[in-house]
C-alpha cells in the first residue's frame, strides 16, 4: 500500500481550499430567525417585482477599512447580493472604491456620500484616514443615497424604503396634528425620530389645512372648533388618519382624570365610530411604579392595560409581529353600522375589563376589581374603518383609545407600542407597507415578570441542577457497569 | 454504532472515569453561573450570551477531552497494539475523533435545561437556538479535530492539551479585529475566513450559511486527516 506523503497533505489542503473557494461564490442561506430576520421580507420582494426598471446600486467602500467594519461590509455585499437575486435582473450593483482616485471621490461626493474619518492601525502606528462607506440607488433619474453604513442591521429597510421612494418620485409627508398647548416636539420626539427616517414629518397648525399623505390626529377631545373642522376635512380629503385620543382628560402626574365634553366626539358619529368617555382597566395590565413612604414599588396597575397577541387582529399587517401593546389610561371606541363601511377590529382588552366613568380617581389604592360578574367585558380598543362618505367620497380611518401609548416615557420600555404606530403609518403611506421589515427589528423578547424567589428557583435550578444530574448520570452509569461486570464475572465462574 | 469499537471502548473509558464528569460538572457549572449572572438584568429569552460564551470554554474544555486520544496511547504503547488492528489508520482517527465529539456532545446535552426555562419563562427564538447549538456542534467539531491532531504529536497528555488550547487560540483569534488590526484589508479579510470565530457569529444570529458549514466541515478534515498523515508515518 502507498505511503501518505506530505505532497498527499499539501494536495488535500489545496483540494480543501478550492472547495471553500468555490462554495463562496454558490451559496445558499438558510434564516431559521422566527421573525424571517436575515431573508428579505414579502415586502421587499413586492417592491423589486413592481419596480419597471433597472437600478443601480453603487457601493461607495474604502480598500481601507477598519478592521470592525471588515464583517459589517460582508453582510452589507450579502444583502445587496440577495436584492440582486430577487430583482429578477432589474438590480445591478457595482463597488467602487473612491480613493483610488481623485475623479472617483468626486463622483462619490456629488452623489451625497461624504468621507468619515476612520481610525486605522497601520505600522504600530494608528493612523487617521478618510474612508468611504455609502450606497447610492439611482432609478430612472432619481437618486437616493446612504451617505455611511454604520450597521447590517437595519439595511433591508434603510434601502426598500428608499426604494418606494425613488419609484414613487416624491417623499412622503406624515402630519402630526395636536391640540394647541401641546409640545408635540418633546412629548413624542421619539415617534417624530422613527418617522423621519423615512418620511417628512411636519407638525400641522391646529387652524390650518396643509397637504399630507397620512395624518396622525392626537388627543381630538381637547379641540378647538376650527381644529375639528380641519381634522374632518383631512378625512373627508382621503387624507389616511389615525386618530389617537381616549375620552378623558388626566393632567400630566396627576391621578386624578376628568371626563372631556361630549360635543368633541359626536361630530365623528357619522363616520361610524365614537371614542367613549371613560377609562377602561383590565386584569391583564402591566406593573406600575408607585412612591410608597421610603421607596418605588412596582404595583399591577390595571389602567395600564398589557394587549396580548391574543387580543390583537393577527390578520392586520400594522399588527404582524407585534408581542405586545401596552395603552395607560386607555377610553373604548364604539362602532356604529353603515352602509357602505368596513370596520375591522385592531384589538380589544381580554374578557375580564370593566370600566370607570364616574370615579376618575385613578390611584392604584383606590381601583379595586368590581365584584359582580356582570361588570367585566371585552372592550374595543383600536378599529380601522374605511368606507365611503355619503357624497360618495372614500376615507380611511383608524381609531385608538389613547394617545399617551407612544409618549416618549413609554416606549422606552415599550418599544412595540412604537413599531406598531410606524407600522400603521407605512401601511398607509406605502401602500401596505414594510412593516413586516420593521417588525424584524422588535428583536427584544422580555422574559415574563417574575417574582425575587422565582427568579432564584431559576437561577439555581439551573446552576446546581445541571451539575447534580451529570453526577447523577455519572453514578447510574458507573452502577450498570459494575452489575454488567458482575454478570460477566459470574458467567465466567 | 457498531461499526466503530474504537470510539465507543473510548468513550465508555472516558465515562468510567472521573476525570470526565469533573470536566462536566465545571463546564456545565461555570457556564451557566455565567449565563445567569446578568441574565435577569437583562430580561431577554435569549441564549446569545451562553453562545457567546461557548468558544472560549471549548478552547479550555475541547483539548481536555482530546488530548489523551493518541498521547496516552502513545505513551503506553498501545498505539502500536492499535495499528495492528485490520482497521485503516484513517479509520482510527476517525474513530478517535468521534468518541471526543460525542463526549462533547454529551456535555452540550446538558445545557439544554437553557432553552428549557427560557419556553417557561417567556417566548425565545426556537430558530435562533437551533441554529446556534447547530453552530456550537460544527464549532466544537472544529476544535475536537484540532485537538485530536494536537494529541497525536506528543506523547505527553499536558504538552497535547497545551497545543491544543494553542491552535483553537490562535485559530478563533486569528479573524478578530484586535488581530487583523494594522494589516491590509485584504489580508485582514483572509484571515478572517481563516478565523474559527468569524464563521460563528452568523450561526449564533440564527443564520446558517453554506459558506460556513463548508468552512467548518474543511477545518474537522484538514486536521484530521493532518492527524492521519502523522499516523500513517509512524507504521
Amino acid at each position: 500500500m502507498r505511503r501518505v506523503s506530505i505532497l498527499d497533505l499539501i494536495y488535500f489542503v489545496v483540494l480543501v481550499f478550492v472547495i471553500n473557494f468555490v462554495s463562496a461564490a454558490f451559496y445558499t442561506r438558510i434564516d431559521l430567525t422566527e421573525n424571517k430576520k436575515y431573508t428579505l421580507s414579502n415586502s421587499t420582494r413586492k417592491v423589486l417585482k413592481e419596480l419597471d426598471d433597472i437600478v443601480r446600486i453603487k457601493v461607495y467602500v474604502s480598500s481601507k477599512l477598519p478592521a470592525e467594519l471588515l464583517p459589517i461590509k460582508q453582510d452589507v455585499m450579502d444583502i445587496l447580493e440577495e436584492y440582486r437575486q430577487n430583482s429578477h435582473g432589474k438590480i445591478k450593483i457595482e463597488v467602487i472604491d473612491p480613493s483610488k482616485s481623485k475623479e472617483l471621490e468626486m463622483e462619490a461626493s456629488a452623489s451625497g456620500v461624504t468621507p468619515v474619518q476612520m481610525n486605522v492601525y497601520e505600522k504600530d502606528q494608528l493612523k487617521v484616514i478618510r474612508g468611504y462607506f455609502g450606497i447610492v440607488l439611482s432609478y430612472k433619474d432619481r437618486k437616493e443615497t446612504i451617505p455611511f453604513v454604520k450597521s447590517a442591521a437595519n439595511l433591508e429597510y434603510e434601502i426598500t424604503y428608499r426604494l418606494v421612494r425613488l419609484e414613487r418620485g416624491k417623499n412622503m409627508k406624515v402630519g402630526l396634528l395636536f391640540p394647541s398647548g401641546i409640545k408635540v416636539n418633546e412629548k413624542y420626539s421619539s415617534l417624530m425620530d422613527v418617522l423621519k427616517k423615512t418620511y417628512n414629518v411636519v407638525i400641522v397648525p391646529d387652524t390650518q389645512f396643509i397637504p399630507v399623505d397620512v395624518l396622525i390626529a392626537g388627543d381630538i377631545g381637547k379641540y378647538q372648533d376650527t381644529t375639528i373642522s380641519i381634522l374632518k376635512k383631512y378625512i373627508e380629503e382621503d387624507v389616511p388618519t389615525i386618530i389617537m385620543a381616549s375620552g378623558i382628560d388626566l393632567p400630566e402626574n396627576s391621578l386624578f382624570g376628568r371626563t372631556l365634553p361630549d360635543d368633541r366626539f359626536s361630530p365623528f358619529k357619522k363616520y361610524g365610530f365614537e371614542i367613549k368617555r371613560n377609562v377602561v382597566m383590565d386584569r391583564s395590565c402591566e406593573l406600575a411604579p408607585f412612591k410608597a413612604q421610603f421607596f418605588v414599588v412596582e404595583r399591577p396597575y390595571y389602567p395600564w392595560l398589557r394587549i396580548l397577541p391574543q387580543n390583537m387582529n393577527k390578520d392586520f399587517k400594522s399588527l404582524k409581529g407585534i408581542k405586545m401593546l401596552m395603552l395607560p389610561w386607555a377610553s373604548s371606541v364604539d362602532t356604529f353600522k353603515k352602509d357602505n363601511v368596513k370596520f375591522t377590529p385592531l384589538f380589544t382588552t381580554t374578557e375580564y375589563a370593566w370600566e370607570d366613568t364616574l370615579g376618575m380617581i385613578l390611584s392604584p389604592d383606590y381601583i379595586t376589581i368590581p365584584k359582580d360578574k356582570n361588570s367585566f367585558k371585552r372592550f374595543l380598543l383600536g378599529v380601522n374603518i374605511e368606507g365611503k362618505l355619503d357624497n360618495d367620497k372614500n376615507f380611511r380611518i383608524t381609531v385608538i383609545g389613547n394617545s399617551r401609548f407612544v409618549e416618549d416615557r413609554f416606549v422606552g420600555v415599550y418599544t412595540s407600542n412604537l413599531v406598531f404606530l410606524a407600522n400603521l403609518v407605512d401601511y398607509y403611506a406605502l401602500g401596505g407597507g414594510l412593516s413586516d421589515i420593521r417588525i424584524k427589528q422588535d428583536l427584544i423578547r422580555p422574559i415574563k415578570p417574575l417574582s425575587d424567589r422565582q427568579r432564584l428557583l431559576v437561577r439555581y435550578t439551573n446552576i446546581l441542577g445541571v451539575p447534580l444530574i451529570i453526577v447523577l448520570f455519572g453514578i447510574v452509569y458507573n452502577i450498570r457497569r459494575k452489575r454488567r461486570l458482575l454478570r460477566v464475572k459470574e458467567e465466567l465462574r | 454504532m457498531k461499526r466503530f469499537p474504537t470510539a465507543i471502548r473510548d468513550l465508555n473509558l472516558s465515562l468510567y472515569s472521573p476525570m470526565a464528569y469533573i470536566f462536566m460538572v465545571v463546564f456545565s457549572g461555570l457556564l451557566l453561573f455565567l449565563f445567569y449572572r446578568g441574565f435577569f438584568v437583562v430580561g431577554e429569552a435569549s441564549m446569545r450570551f451562553m453562545f457567546s460564551l461557548l468558544p472560549w470554554f471549548f478552547i479550555i474544555f475541547v483539548p481536555a477531552i482530546t488530548m489523551k486520544s493518541f498521547a496516552e496511547e502513545q505513551k503506553t504503547g498501545t498505539l502500536e497494539v492499535l495499528l495492528t488492528y485490520p482497521a485503516s489508520s484513517g479509520k482510527i482517527v476517525f474513530e478517535k475523533f468521534l468518541s471526543s465529539f460525542l463526549l462533547l456532545c454529551i456535555s452540550l446535552a446538558f445545557t439544554l435545561i437553557v432553552p428549557l426555562t427560557l419556553f417557561i419563562i417567556g417566548s425565545p427564538d426556537t430558530g435562533e437556538i437551533i441554529s446556534g447549538y447547530i453552530g456550537a456542534l460544527l464549532l466544537g467539531g472544529a476544535y475536537v479535530s484540532i485537538g485530536v491532531f494536537a494529541s497525536s504529536l506528543s506523547r505527553n497528555q499536558v504538552i497535547s492539551f497545551i497545543l491544543g488550547v494553542i491552535f483553537s487560540f490562535v485559530l478563533f483569534f486569528l479573524g478578530r479585529p484586535i488581530f487583523t488590526m494594522g494589516l491590509s484589508s485584504s489580508l485582514a479579510s483572509f484571515l478572517s475566513y481563516l478565523s474559527l470565530g468569524s464563521h460563528y457569529d452568523a450561526m449564533v444570529r440564527g443564520l446558517i450559511d453554506t459558506r460556513d458549514v463548508v468552512y467548518y466541515i474543511s477545518v474537522i478534515f484538514i486536521f484530521l486527516y493532518a492527524t492521519y498523515y502523522l499516523l500513517e508515518k509512524r507504521r
